[in-house]
């Protein structure tokens, strides 16, 4: 067994490396009512676009637009993990995540919520 | 933690709320460290994107691998204010149409972060005021 020790690994280009058999987020948040950047990889900012809708942007774009955007609610509470999480509006630069739609009004609610792509 | 945030509204979509867009410390860290591409790099990409867009062939979009690399390989630009990091973030993230066409009123501002409301019981009735 071999052990590599380095500060920063990066392809021939300075960019993303390539893992076999490995697939990590491109991107990824954990944030409260879009106001808040708790933790974050590859995220130049966050767009609180209205109560519980937020669109995450990235440091640097995808390669491409067919990915898959996942998410979380941090919660709290009884019926908590009843509220679902939307995710979506992808595109190489941003994606977009929120909801938490409440079980008994259906609106969406602001809250903590992690996030992230893969592609 | 940013002194800025910028809000803005979307022109072509007047019936949403005004949005507030939040710098990411590590991104503004890079800014400030002269860690990033020229703008154009982004553009070029973006502009790529809308072109897939517009043609309908968004779902299965790849971006020129040289032009993608070249947000890694392209010079970097040097260290920057937060003033200009913002400035360039707005460039950068917020829709074209909304920062570099001029309309009857502003459509988006540059503001302490002090200034963004606290409560957010109105949340979806936020606009930009003139």
């Amino acid at each position: 067994m071999s052990t590599i020790r380095a500060n920063v690994v990066q392809n021939a280009t300075g960019g993303a490396t390539t893992l076999t058999n490995l697939y990590p987020a491109r991107a990824w948040i954990n944030q409260t009512n879009g106001n808040t950047i708790n933790a974050s990889g590859n995220i130049s900012g966050i767009v609180d676009l209205g109560v519980g809708q937020y669109r995450a942007n990235l440091s640097n774009s995808n390669p491409t637009a067919n990915a898959v955007v996942f998410g979380s609610r941090i919660t709290s509470g009884v019926n908590e993990d009843r509220k679902g999480v939307n995710c979506g509006g992808i595109t190489t630069s941003s994606f977009d995540f929120g909801g938490g739609h409440s079980h008994d009004s259906g609106a969406y609610e602001d809250g903590t919520y992690s996030a992230g792509i893969m592609c | 933690m940013s002194k800025y945030r910028v809000i803005y509204e979307d022109p072509e979509q007047p019936e949403q709320p005004a949005c507030v867009l939040v710098p990411s410390d590590n991104w503004l860290e890079e800014a400030k460290a002269g860690l990033l591409p020229p703008i154009s790099v982004y553009w070029a990409l973006q502009d790529d994107e809308q072109q897939a867009i517009a043609e309908g062939r968004h779902d299965t979009f790849k971006h020129d691998p040289e032009k993608h690399a070249a947000q890694w390989k392209a010079p970097r630009i040097g260290p920057l204010t937060e003033e200009e990091a913002i400035e360039y973030l707005i460039m950068k993230d917020i829709p074209r149409h909304i920062w570099s066409v001029e309309y009857n009123r502003p459509m988006f501002k540059i503001v302490k972060t002090a200034d963004v409301p606290s409560d957010r019981q109105f949340r979806n009735a936020w606009r930009l005021a003139a």
